[in-house]
């Protein structure tokens, strides 16, 4: 008689709605987060578009720290933090929608995926977590 | 085809779906801990080196003004400390339920950490919508006061 491998609890046929309801949870208030966020870039982009250069200008005189090439800075520096934002969105985005598309079709492969954005998005935050905590380790020194 | 009885099935997760989870919860943990130190720093950085106070550029502003700008200073410093806390708590829980139930084989541990990833998400939702809020409330003020 040969030995038998007890399956996983994880893949046996029993009905789960809480588990379940979990993925869609978590899908469903990402969604409303990368809706709100594209919502607010959108709104930054028209608002640099139409009164980019003035705002950039006042930013720059009200800076604590005057020195030359600060308006270039400033702009260079709002393109990259915009971009990543943009990413960061876009990874939560696409972890949503296969986290939905999953729960929906029961397909694993689909929840897989979905959390290699939620990973991809994780590492983003962990990168700006870890800048922020070294702005504020220099402020403190 | 499916039938009935398997659309009410759980979802089944195989070997590389845990692979990912666990390696999610690890990288959530991770960004977990480096936001509340952050956080953390931050916090310490406002106490030992409190920034000068903005002196009032107009006339007739008394003492009093200056002690409530550092007043709204330090309730917002509470503010920011108690949501990071939230945040932590959520994702540290989910990276820390997610990695157990999935090396245990427990369901309900892994459905423990994935109902505090949903609050996690639900928290960063209700603070983009009031931060679309105060956005949409200070745009109105402006239009306000350049018709007045």
């Amino acid at each position: 008689m040969t030995e038998q491998e007890d399956p996983s609890i994880f893949q046996t046929n029993e009905s789960d709605p809480v588990f379940d309801q979990q993925f869609s949870n978590i899908s469903r208030w990402a969604r409303l987060i990368t809706t709100i966020g594209f919502g607010i870039g959108a709104f930054i982009v028209a608002g640099v578009l139409f009164n980019g250069a003035a705002i950039f200008r006042e930013m720059a005189a009200a800076a604590p720290i005057k020195m030359t090439g600060l308006y270039g800075g400033l702009v260079v520096a709002f393109f990259i933090i915009f971009f990543i934002a943009a990413a960061v969105l876009y990874f939560l985005y696409k972890a949503a929608n296969f986290l939905k598309t999953g729960v929906q079709q029961k397909d694993a492969a689909s929840i897989s995926e979905g959390f290699v954005y939620l990973n991809r998005f994780f590492i983003a935050m962990a990168v700006f977590s870890a800048i922020s905590l070294l702005v504020n380790i220099s402020t403190l020194l | 085809m499916n039938t009935g009885q398997e659309q009410q099935s759980s979802i089944p997760l195989d070997f590389y779906t845990k692979c990912k989870i666990i390696t999610t919860s690890k990288t959530a943990g991770i960004a977990a801990l480096l936001s509340i130190a952050g956080t953390l720093v931050s916090v310490l950085a406002f106490f030992l080196k409190p920034a000068p106070l903005p002196q009032p550029a107009k006339e007739g502003f008394s003492d009093n003004t200056a002690q409530l700008a550092a007043g709204g200073n330090l309730l917002m410093v509470i503010i920011s400390l108690a949501i990071s806390g939230l945040l932590f708590y959520n994702l540290f829980t989910f990276s820390r339920y997610a990695k157990k139930g999935l090396e245990q084989d427990d369901k309900g541990l892994l459905t423990r950490g994935l109902i505090a990833l949903g609050a996690y998400f639900r928290i960063l939702a209700v603070l983009a919508i009031s931060f679309l809020g105060l956005l949409l409330m200070a745009i109105l003020m402006t239009k306000m006061g350049g018709i007045g």
